[in-house]
Parts: C-alpha cells; sequence; structure tokens
C-alpha cells in the first residue's frame, strides 16, 4: 500500500499535539477535519488515516489494553 | 502457502534477532572480561549485563542490538562489521536503563544487595567509559580514523541529548501547565535520540552518503518516538501497579488528560494524581479518569503517525533486502492496536 507522503504526516502530527479542535474533529469526522484544515490526500493516504482512526474509535476498549500486555519493553 | 512463507520468514527472522543478542553479549562478555578494573567493579558491570541479557532473551527486538547491525547491512549488505557498534550501542542502552532504574527506585531484583550507589557507579561505567572501548575494536578491522571520530562524536552528542531528556522527565512532575508539546519533546529526546543514534551509528559505519545516513536518523528518532509512547501507555494499563503513576510522571496519557479537562474536574484529576504518586490504591481510578477522556487512543494516534513517519523515511533510504523486511517488522510492532492496522506492509 502505498505510503502517506511525508510533509502531510508531519503537518498531521503538529495539529494533533498543538489543535485541541483538531483532535477533536479526527474522532468525530476524521475525512470533514482533514478538507476543513485544507489537507488535499490522495485516496489511498485518506483511506489509511480514515481507516486508523476509526479503528482506533471503535475498537472496545478492551482490545486497544490487550496489546499493551504484549512483552515488549 | 503465502501465509505459510510468511510465518517461516517471521521464524527466520526471530532466529537471526537471537543470534545477533548473542553475538553481542558474547561481545560485550569478552570486552567486559578484560577490562584492568577491580573483580568487585566487573562483577558490577556483569550483574547489568545479565539483566540486559535476559532481557534480551525475552524480547531480542531490543532496539540497540538490531538497529545498528540491520541498518548497517541494509546499507552494505553485510552486518557483521557493525557489532562493535551495536556493541557500543547497548552499552549506552544499559547504562542509561540502570540511570533511569536507580532515579526512579526500580532496581531490579539482582541489585537489591548492591543497592543505588554501586549500582551508579555500574551505570557510569557502561555509559562514560565502555562504548568507546567497544568503538575502538573497530579500529583491528581497518576502519579509518576519520570515521572512529564520527562515531565518537555521535555517542558524545547522543549521550548529551539523552540528558536532556532525562532532565525534563525529573522537571515536569513539578511543573503546573505541562502541554502534550513538553511531552513530545521529551518523549524525543528520551526514546527518539536513543534509537537515533542506534541507527546513525550502523549507517555512519557503512556510508558517508548523508542524505542516506540522515534518512536513517530520522526513521530511529521517530521510531524511539512511538516506542516512547507506546512504553508510557503500558506503563500505565499494561501492569496493576503504574510506576510512572508512583514517580508522579507527566507521560502524554496524563497530560492529554489534564489538557482535555478544566476547572474543578481537572482539580479533581490533579489530586487524584497527587494520590496516585502516594498509593497504588489510586491507581484504577485514574486510569478510568484517562480512558474517559479517550487518552489511551490519543497515544494510540501520536504513537502511529511517528510509526508512519519512521516507514516513510526508512522507504527513501532505500534499504536493501532482508534487511528492508526485518526493519519494517521491528517497526510494526511499534503500535498500541492489536491488529496490524490498514498500512501494515
Amino acid at each position: 500500500m502505498e505510503e502517506i507522503r511525508l510533509e502531510a504526516l508531519r503537518a498531521l502530527t503538529i495539529l494533533a499535539v498543538h489543535d485541541e479542535e483538531f483532535r477533536r474533529g479526527m474522532w468525530d469526522d476524521p475525512e470533514g477535519t482533514l478538507t476543513r484544515y485544507g489537507f488535499a490526500l490522495k485516496d489511498q493516504e485518506l483511506e489509511q488515516v480514515r481507516n486508523f482512526v476509526l479503528t482506533v474509535r471503535d475498537s472496545l476498549d478492551e482490545d486497544l489494553f490487550a496489546s499493551l500486555t504484549a512483552a515488549y519493553r | 502457502m503465502a501465509l505459510t512463507n510468511l510465518g517461516r520468514k517471521t521464524d527466520i527472522d526471530k532466529e537471526r534477532m537471537r543470534e545477533r543478542v548473542d553475538s553481542v553479549f558474547a561481545s560485550l562478555d569478552e570486552l567486559i572480561t578484560a577490562l584492568p578494573v577491580r573483580r568487585g567493579h566487573r562483577k558490577l558491570l556483569q550483574i547489568h549485563l545479565r539483566v540486559g541479557k535476559e532481557r534480551a532473551e525475552v524480547w531480542p527486538e531490543m532496539s540497540s542490538i538490531q538497529l545498528p547491525l540491520l541498518v548497517h547491512a541494509a546499507i552494505t549488505g553485510d552486518e557483521k562489521p557493525a557489532l562493535p557498534v551495536a556493541g557500543a550501542c547497548t552499552l549506552i542502552y544499559l547504562g542509561a536503563d540502570l540511570f533511569d532504574s536507580v532515579l526512579d527506585h526500580e532496581l531490579p531484583p539482582l541489585w537489591d544487595v548492591r543497592g543505588s550507589s554501586q549500582a551508579s557507579l555500574a551505570a557510569t561505567t557502561l555509559l562514560g567509559a565502555l562504548p568507546a572501548f567497544s568503538i575502538a575494536r573497530l579500529r583491528e578491522a581497518g576502519t579509518p580514523p576519520e570515521r572512529l571520530w564520527t562515531l565518537a562524536r555521535l555517542f558524545a552528542d547522543a549521550g548529551l541529548k539523552m540528558g536532556t531528556g532525562q532532565y525534563e522527565d525529573l522537571l515536569l512532575p513539578s511543573l503546573d501547565n505541562v502541554t502534550i508539546e513538553d511531552c513530545r519533546k521529551m518523549a524525543e529526546h528520551k526514546s527518539g535520540v536513543e534509537y537515533a543514534l542506534f541507527a546513525t551509528s550502523g549507517a555512519s559505519l557503512a556510508t558517508e552518503d548523508t542524505i542516506t545516513i540522515d534518512a536513517y536518523t530520522a526513521f530511529g528518532s521517530c521510531f524511539g518516538i512511538a516506542q516512547q509512547l507506546i512504553n508510557d501507555a503500558k506503563d500505565i494499563w499494561g501492569d496493576e501497579c503504574s510506576k510512572d503513576l508512583l514517580n508522579g510522571k507527566r507521560t502524554l496519557p496524563i497530560v492529554h488528560a489534564l489538557s482535555t479537562l478544566h476547572g474543578e474536574r481537572r482539580g479533581r484529576l490533579q489530586k487524584l494524581l497527587a494520590a496516585a504518586h502516594e498509593s497504588t490504591e489510586r491507581h484504577d481510578e485514574v486510569r478510568t479518569w484517562l480512558n474517559a477522556t479517550g487518552s489511551l487512543r490519543y497515544t494510540a494516534l501520536i504513537a502511529w503517525l511517528y510509526q508512519q513517519q519512521a516507514r516513510s523515511h526508512l522507504a527513501k533510504a532505500s534499504p536493501q533486502e532482508p534487511a528492508r523486511r526485518e526493519l519494517n517488522a521491528l517497526l510494526e510492532q511499534a503500535s498500541l492496536l492489536r491488529r496490524a492496522s490498514p498500512s501494515s506492509p
């Protein structure tokens, strides 16, 4: 699968760290939020972001917590 | 059939990782045995070498071992010349880990009868003196002096920056308004710098091409930040007793939770964190608050963004096979999702 462009990842990280409205928007409406903030992602890139956000948002907490017991440092 | 092949490749990769663990620890054991120090001092170093080896046997993915060797192989096709570099990186990892344990009052049981003073002495020796001895072995292999000097500078720079991260780790609990950016920077200065060193040292031994070296440095940095955030989450949710909560640490999940709350609710979480600093009895209550504020999910998001950045930097470096596949497999584990995210290669 095509990787998300580095400049887009950097911009997403900066916004996710600094912008509270962006953070909330990413959980409620990832596509709309990305558009409002001026991202012009390719279809495959958008799909990756959307899939990840929706997977995390819709995961049962147990799914996330269970991964934390894996034997890495 | 495809799944069978994938499983076979994973088994082979695991076996290779274990072989690297054995080679690096055998080389360090030899180095410590040959040191001109008193037997008691040597014993202290051997204790933590044993702690490290036991950990690597459970977790052969240990980055200080795998990254320098794999990055060197990704550039030259051969990992063996980088063994002294992986040894030096592992000494840095073990020394920093031991200092961390002293500061956080979390010394492994093997240190019980010796105490924190002797542990500090071992950590100082592991961090300050031994990496240079390991790097010096490259001279016997014909590495030119300029490249040895480059490596020496790399280790010194990383040591200084890691000290900055450690200082921030100690400072943040005493500050009132810690931001998410403060936590991100701390992760960058702690594990980001450490992983960047592991990748950069392997690359700097392999090539003088600065574009390639920079790509591996950025790969290591992003990988390390993602791993630090995962460790922060694992500390809170992975065990009943959170060491970070007991030590009053301000890691990303905690700071995110505080940043989403205002007024009385923020004050209540702050009081709860103060109580969790004193006793494990309130840890579950803290977790409930952090769940309610979506802090685990937020941490998963930021870790994923750094994991994706690391993947992108790695692709830019055009690594050779099979090291490319193995580096991507290591990176794949830097995620808070049990199932691989849809972007898995």
